[in-house]
């Protein structure tokens, strides 16, 4: 079922260019370029969750900012339910796209203006979106809403201001106003890092239920893989602008191929002490992405790289069972599922 | 003896709404080269705790009661003069957040210097060499010493931080939330280096967080801390596969598990109390889910379950009787 796909990324990529100061200018230096997404091509059916893993840097905002026609792409294709992503945010159609696909920060302490109540942070949108008859009908909208993301009982919620909430209600917050335009595309940037352990789980719990109950297509972005884990069907692990393994969760974690999926899941803390492990700690963080690393662009850390590694780069290989890895090393390593 | 031993601390706030109490009666040891996990949610007096024994509470605290015996010497009996001879010299702390509130306009190693000079831990003379020394240890090339801190990424800030906190050569660092803001990678990096300091220095750390798998990762003993109070000290082993308190048990199934990632997380509904609302009895009771009638009406007093082992609830006292008669 093609139709089936709510969103196609295909081929994105996305350059930012470094200024240059004026003495730069003058001398006529060449225009260097940030190369935050590299290449990069997915899809995702209705009510799926991907994660996008990785360090700071390796790209993964930037490609939910792209995925909502937030920041323009440099290359590639955007689709979300077959209509393209970056024509739309430039036609008469740009509401419809901000209605349909909704961003949540990491930060629920800054995303939330704190003169305005919690029915307003919700309500605004419908307004704009002219998606309430009466102000009674927007009343009500927004009190579903915030049930919907479990502020119960709604009516006790909506005069309040942010300074009056805990860091898990507003996040709630911001997820009702993302849910009152009843969105059918969700990107949650790190929605849990801010936010105290014992609320974190809250907060995931919540995400799966709205794609339970309203069969929202999601991207979860975190550097975190045990909760990428718990939330995700498939997971796609970056670094420095690509994608370096992708598929089923339980296949990209239960047998991690590429080299930096393996150290990343090595190095999350394991809540027992008796299965203490040895880390894998990658040293230092990742190179700039201006001047990328010949051959794969993993090769500087990677502990396993040989002499091909930094000439060729790495393609992703299809390894079975939809799981795909870009390493020289992914197909000989079969069966050594990490550390 | 331990080298650090709390007794009995209680803190108060002194505010213009009234008077709150934000630890009561805090027990916790520390032995040299060991290190201890203090857990517990945003808002259960940990960070509190530790400015009190480090003497450094903000003007409205008030150790109301309590010893805090660094080697045998009380430090909440020092004249100030005194203290000097221990604060940072003996006893030392990471802040949180403290790697963001670097000076951005001066260098970090004048900054580093700058702790040098004033606890005349070092001759004037000798301090840049004592500077480079320093962000060796930690694992920063001393060239960058004359770098700013913008030019610093995260990790290394933090590095520098730890650096200027061992800057005094002192037997006790307290962290708090060393690695909370920093990726997965550099969190891991942090916490290797705090664990070769700790070998190498024979230091013994007290790790604040809300990450139990940190403190799994690094910890020998653990304090659960909930209300302002304990609610479980147990060593590390003990505490991640016996723990007794409601409050440990649920903290362990709020925290995802890389190892079993589908098995489902519970968060606990509801916040820590808030100190001008405190319940009158278990302060968890509210949260707690298996108490029983008298959870909200009598304070749990602490009982030894197992050696070592000691827990704040009324329902365990059946565990410590059963403890005590074999």
């Amino acid at each position: 079922m093609p139709n089936n796909e709510v969103l196609v990324v295909k081929d994105l990529r996305k350059l930012f260019p470094v200024r240059r100061g004026i003495a730069g200018a003058l001398r006529r230096q060449p225009q260097r370029w940030v190369h935050a997404v590299d290449g990069i091509s997915f899809t995702l059916k209705q009510g799926e969750i991907l994660a996008l893993v990785g360090e700071s840097g390796s790209g993964k905002t930037t490609t939910g900012l792209c995925t909502l026609g937030l920041v323009e792409p440099t290359e590639g294709y955007i689709q979300l339910q077959g209509d393209d992503v970056v024509e739309m945010a430039h036609s008469r159609r740009r509401k419809e796209l901000r209605r349909k696909a909704q961003l949540i920060f990491q930060d629920p302490y800054e995303s939330l203006n704190p003169r305005q109540t919690v029915f307003r942070a919700v309500s605004e949108a419908l307004g704009v979106h002219r998606l309430a008859t009466s102000h009674s009908d927007k009343v009500e909208k927004a009190m579903v809403a915030l049930e919907d993301a479990g502020l119960k009982p709604a009516s006790a919620f909506l005069d309040r201001y942010p300074q009056q909430l805990s860091g898990g209600q507003r996040q709630r917050v911001v997820i009702a106003s993302a849910l009152v335009l009843d969105p059918v595309y969700l990107v949650a940037d790190e929605p849990v890092s801010m936010l105290d352990v014992s609320i974190r789980a809250e907060i995931l719990n919540l995400l799966l239920r709205l794609r339970e109950q309203h069969s929202i297509t999601m991207i979860y972005i975190t550097h975190d893989l045990a909760s990428a884990a718990y939330i995700a069907d498939r997971v796609a692990v970056m670094y420095l602008g690509s994608i370096v393994e992708i598929g089923p969760a339980d296949t990209v974690l239960g047998d991690p191929r590429h080299p930096y999926t393996r150290s990343l899941m090595s190095v999350i803390p394991v809540p027992n002490p008796r299965r203490r492990r040895t880390r894998m700690v990658l040293q230092g963080e990742t190179p700039d992405p201006i001047d990328l690393p010949s051959g794969c662009r993993f090769h500087p850390r990677c502990p396993e790289a040989f002499a091909l590694c930094p000439k060729v780069q790495p393609k992703l290989e299809e390894l079975g069972d939809d799981h795909q890895a870009a390493c020289l090393l992914a197909s000989a390593t079969e069966g050594s599922a990490g550390p | 003896m331990s080298l650090l031993e709390v007794r009995d601390l209680t803190v108060e706030y002194h505010t213009k709404d009234g008077v709150f109490c934000a630890v009561e009666n805090l027990n916790l040891d520390l032995d040299q080269g060991k290190s201890l996990g203090v857990v517990g949610e945003s808002g259960c007096g940990k960070t509190t705790a530790m400015l009190a024994v480090m003497r450094l509470l903000p003007e409205a605290g008030r150790i109301v009661s309590g010893q805090v015996f660094l080697a045998g010497v009380d430090l909440l009996r020092l004249p100030l003069g005194e203290l000097r001879k221990y604060r940072w010299k003996k006893i030392s702390m990471i802040f949180q957040g403290a790697m963001n509130a670097l000076n951005p306009v001066r260098t970090v190693g004048s900054q580093i210097e700058e702790v040098l000079l004033l606890h005349d831990t070092v001759a004037r003379g000798k301090a840049k060499a004592e500077v480079a020394r320093l962000l060796d240890l930690v694992g920063v090339s001393p060239a960058r010493a004359n770098q700013y801190p913008h030019e610093y990424s995260g990790g290394m800030r933090q590095r520098a931080v730890i650096a200027m906190a061992l800057a005094c050569q002192p037997q006790v660092i307290i962290a708090d939330e060393p690695t909370t803001a920093l990726d997965v990678m550099v969190q891991a990096q942090i916490l290797d280096l705090l664990q070769e300091l700790q070998r190498e220095l024979d230091l013994s750390i007290i790790m604040v967080t809300h990450d139990l798998g940190v403190v799994a990762e690094l910890c020998d003993d653990v304090l659960v801390m909930y209300g302002g109070r304990m609610a479980e000290w147990a060593d590390i082993d003990r505490i991640y596969n016996h723990a007794v308190h409601p409050y440990t048990r649920r903290l362990l199934h709020a925290f995802p598990d890389i190892d079993d990632p589908r098995a489902a997380l519970a968060s606990i509904p509801g916040h820590p109390p808030p100190l001008d609302n405190l319940p009158p009895g278990c302060r968890f009771e509210p949260r707690c889910g298996v108490g029983v009638g008298r959870c909200s009406r009598q304070i749990p007093q602490t009982i030894e379950v197992a050696p070592g082992h000691l827990v704040c609830c009324l329902l365990a006292e059946g565990e410590g009787s059963r403890h005590a008669q074999q």
